[in-house]
């Protein structure tokens, strides 16, 4: 109810401002127009509101009526403008604005909204979960129907209790109500006319409940969510200067972002392996054997600046640069089954960028390029499992590849590491009168840090006609090209130990399983190890590529708008998108036509129709990996 | 698709109404049933024809429709009452990954305004 009480007081406060500032229009001679209004929102909802309600209209979850009420106002008066529009349509549907001009020397325009966003909830019913063994944890846990058949034979298992908990995260409503208030201002001195001062302050919260997943060890099977409480903060503030001096702009930004979580902390009871490999008992095969936390987002903190200098020459050609560099930091500890030897890791982001436009008798040219460079956090995590290795130090094992088995230490190199490198030229060229041609070129280069994850390299190729037949009809075609080698997604991450002739479809090959505890008449039998990992029997043995990103890239658009009289206008546009990686027998088509049309048959009727059709078909081969233990 | 139109009735009542439908389908096709077979071992087996559901769980398809009416009418050239009502409707075929989403709500606004 208090939430209504304080709704209701912002919409009087907001109400008495505008009738008070009327009052003051009335006595001298300011314009003021606008509106306001008062009224009722209701909400009656049916079965599950979730996808329904999705962007909540009003209410969230429970029928009801709220009071609601708008108000525009515009006032003018003296070189002073104030702008000021509101919407409350329910306690967390609401929308604020105000803009403010003092005779262009100060500027403000802030900025407030609440919304609320139903989020997804998987039930987990389609994975099959079963946790067999999760005997001692508090913490709700996710079985099935299917699982209870599967874990009703093990006499440890409390089913009842843990179908209890599953039923209660069922029941959860996740919503999360989401708040913004953005401000921005501008100040230019009246004596130093061609520089203006801007400061910015933003924050945004999230505040409610989602559903958490983790996994523990193999997914297919032990797989758990729980209802997480989220309360997160962004903070923003912006600081910057834009000056014009002759033929150049110069603008510089100084952003300063602060990221904080408090969210409540989950945490899970991670289990051990019943299983063995080659004889050898599995060990803690994700090296968590304890009540660890997850789902957390470490807080961090982001200062960058930006430089941007434009250099006008003449009304068809200008230069422009642009500098940016960003410094970003996160908390980041280790737990109970490992440690860092660093608190927080570090990143940092530096780009420049320039581009020239200019016109040659009928053709216009614009070229560009630039590059950008992520240096991203290395830290060494150090893992005392690590240091129990008693077996041989192979070449998967190598202490050069990062494994130390001495002392656990383990090297890790950001994947976001690398150096970018950009070109591109584009040229328009007039043909005849209403109708242009466009030819682009563009290339990008992607050289990561880390070797494993390749370098990619990608040429784009466009061509388009614009055309203006007549004053009723005009039309776009485009087509682009793209090469792009070594497409990153899951390089080198597919474990396909040892190829057999597939029986049943000759000329294909069949893998069949093999650790790296090898077994007798397996390529390096005799390993006396005493404990398996994953490190030590999955990730070494990960070595085909599985990406799904294209290495060739063909995209047809066109869309025509045919204007018979100033009360009709029909638009019909498609896009056909082809996508293709052949080493992984990856293929996606994309078929998108669609059309619209406005029609006026009078001046009191107005019309407008839309239709869109989106197809997209994928083939691509898929391996399901299959773990029992 | 979506439709919408206005229409001036009289010179003090203005309405409008528009309708809008989404529809999406989703499948998989893939016969998983003979590749669990050459393991020969009873724990990769397509048991009771769990395997064969995996592709089943992709048979997503919805439907969603939206309509709503309204309109305003002029009591005077500041006074002024309107009113809106959205009807929306979402229907799933299947319950697979987030359950049954079926779900109907209806919405409305009466206010009463005056602009100056």
């Amino acid at each position: 109810m208090k939430h209504y009480v304080a709704m209701l007081a912002l919409l009087s406060v907001l109400i008495l401002a505008a009738t008070s500032t009327l009052a003051i229009a009335e006595d001298s001679s300011a314009h003021l127009s606008g509106s306001m209004e008062v009224g009722v929102s209701g909400v009656d909802l049916k079965d599950n509101p979730a996808r329904v309600n999705e962007y909540v209209n009003y209410r969230s979850k429970e029928d009801g009526v709220n009071p609601a009420g708008n108000l525009n106002l515009e006032y003018e008066n003296d070189g002073v403008l104030l702008d000021l529009n509101g919407s409350v349509m329910g306690r967390r549907d609401q929308n604020y604005n105000l803009e403010l001009d003092y005779n262009r020397i100060f500027k403000l325009d802030t900025e407030y909204q609440v919304f609320e966003h139903w989020k997804d909830h998987d039930n987990l019913g389609h994975v099959g979960a079963t946790m067999f063994g999760d005997t001692a944890g508090e913490q709700p846990r996710m079985t099935t129907d299917a699982t209870v058949g599967v874990i009703q034979g093990q006499a440890t298992v409390d089913v009842a209790g843990a179908n209890q908990r599953y039923y209660q995260e069922l029941d959860q409503d996740y919503i999360i109500t989401h708040k913004e208030w953005e401000n921005e201002a501008d100040i230019t001195v009246p004596s130093l006319p061609n520089v203006t001062f801007h400061a910015g302050y933003r924050i945004e919260e999230r505040e409610g409940l989602e559903q958490s997943r983790t996994l523990n060890k193999c997914n297919q099977c032990h797989l758990q969510a729980n209802p997480k409480d989220v309360d997160e903060k962004t903070k923003d503030l912006t600081l910057g200067v834009t000056g014009k001096f002759g033929l150049i702009t110069i603008d510089y930004e100084y952003l300063s972002r602060d990221f904080d979580d408090d969210s409540d902390g989950l945490s899970y009871d991670y289990f051990g392996s019943g299983g063995t490999h080659g004889g050898i008992p599995d060990a803690d095969t994700l090296l968590y054997t304890s009540t660890e936390p997850y789902g957390q987002t470490p807080d961090s903190e982001k200062d960058s600046h930006t430089v941007k200098a434009r250099l006008d020459l003449d009304r068809s050609s200008s230069v422009t640069a642009t500098y940016v560099n960003a410094d970003i930091e996160s908390d980041k500890d280790g737990d109970s089954t490992y440690t860092l030897n660093k608190s927080s890791l570090k990143s940092e982001f530096e780009s420049f960028f320039m581009k020239g436009a200019t016109r040659i008798g009928g053709l216009r040219l614009s070229i560009r390029g630039g590059t950008y460079e992520i240096d991203g956090p290395e830290y060494t995590a150090n893992f005392p499992s690590l240091a129990d290795w008693t077996g041989p130090v192979g070449p998967n094992l190598d202490p050069a590849l990062g494994y130390d088995t001495t002392t656990g230490d383990v090297h890790y190199e950001s994947a976001e590491s690398r150096e970018v490198t950009e070109f591109g030229i584009d040229g328009v060229y007039r043909l005849a009168k209403g109708t242009t041609l466009r030819l682009g070129y563009e290339y990008e280069e992607i050289d990561r840090d880390e070797d494993e994850l390749g370098d990619t390299e990608t040429n784009t190729f466009d061509i388009a006609v614009n055309t203006r037949l007549n004053k009723k009809l005009s039309g776009r075609v485009s087509y682009k090209y793209q090469d792009i080698d070594e497409p990153l997604r899951g390089a080198n991450t597919g474990i396909f130990q040892v190829s057999n002739p597939d029986p049943l479809y000759p000329g294909m090959a069949v893998g069949l399983r093999e650790d790296y505890f090898d077994l007798p008449g397996q390529p390096n039998p005799g390993n006396t190890a005493t404990a398996v990992y994953y490190w030590n029997s999955v990730y070494p043995n990960r070595e085909l590529e599985t990406s799904m990103d294209p290495e060739e890239v063909h995209e047809v658009k066109f869309s025509s708008t045919w204007t018979p009289s100033y009360n009709m206008a029909a638009t019909v546009f498609g896009r056909y998108r082809h996508e293709e990686n052949d080493p992984v027998n990856y293929k996606q088509d994309t078929f998108v036509p669609g059309v619209s049309f406005y029609y006026a048959p009078n001046d009191k009727m107005n019309l407008t129709m839309a239709y869109t059709f989106n197809k997209m078909e994928t083939e691509n081969q898929m391996c399901v990996g299959w773990y029992h233990g | 698709m979506a439709l919408n139109g206005t229409y001036q009735a009289t010179e003090k009542l203005l309405l409008n109404a528009g309708f809008t439908y989404n529809h999406a389908k989703d499948s998989w096709d893939w016969d998983f049933g003979d590749r669990p077979a050459l393991l020969g071992n009873g724990a990769y087996e397509n048991l009771d024809g769990y395997n064969n559901l995996i592709d089943s769980y992709s048979d997503l398809t919805y439907e969603q429709y939206q309509t709503t009416v309204g309109g305003t009418y002029q009591f005077t050239e500041a006074l002024y009452a309107s009113a809106s009502f959205t009807y929306d409707v979402f229907n799933s075929d299947e319950e697979y990954v987030y359950g049954d989403e079926d779900g109907e709500a209806f919405s409305g606004y009466v206010g009463v305004g005056y602009r100056f």
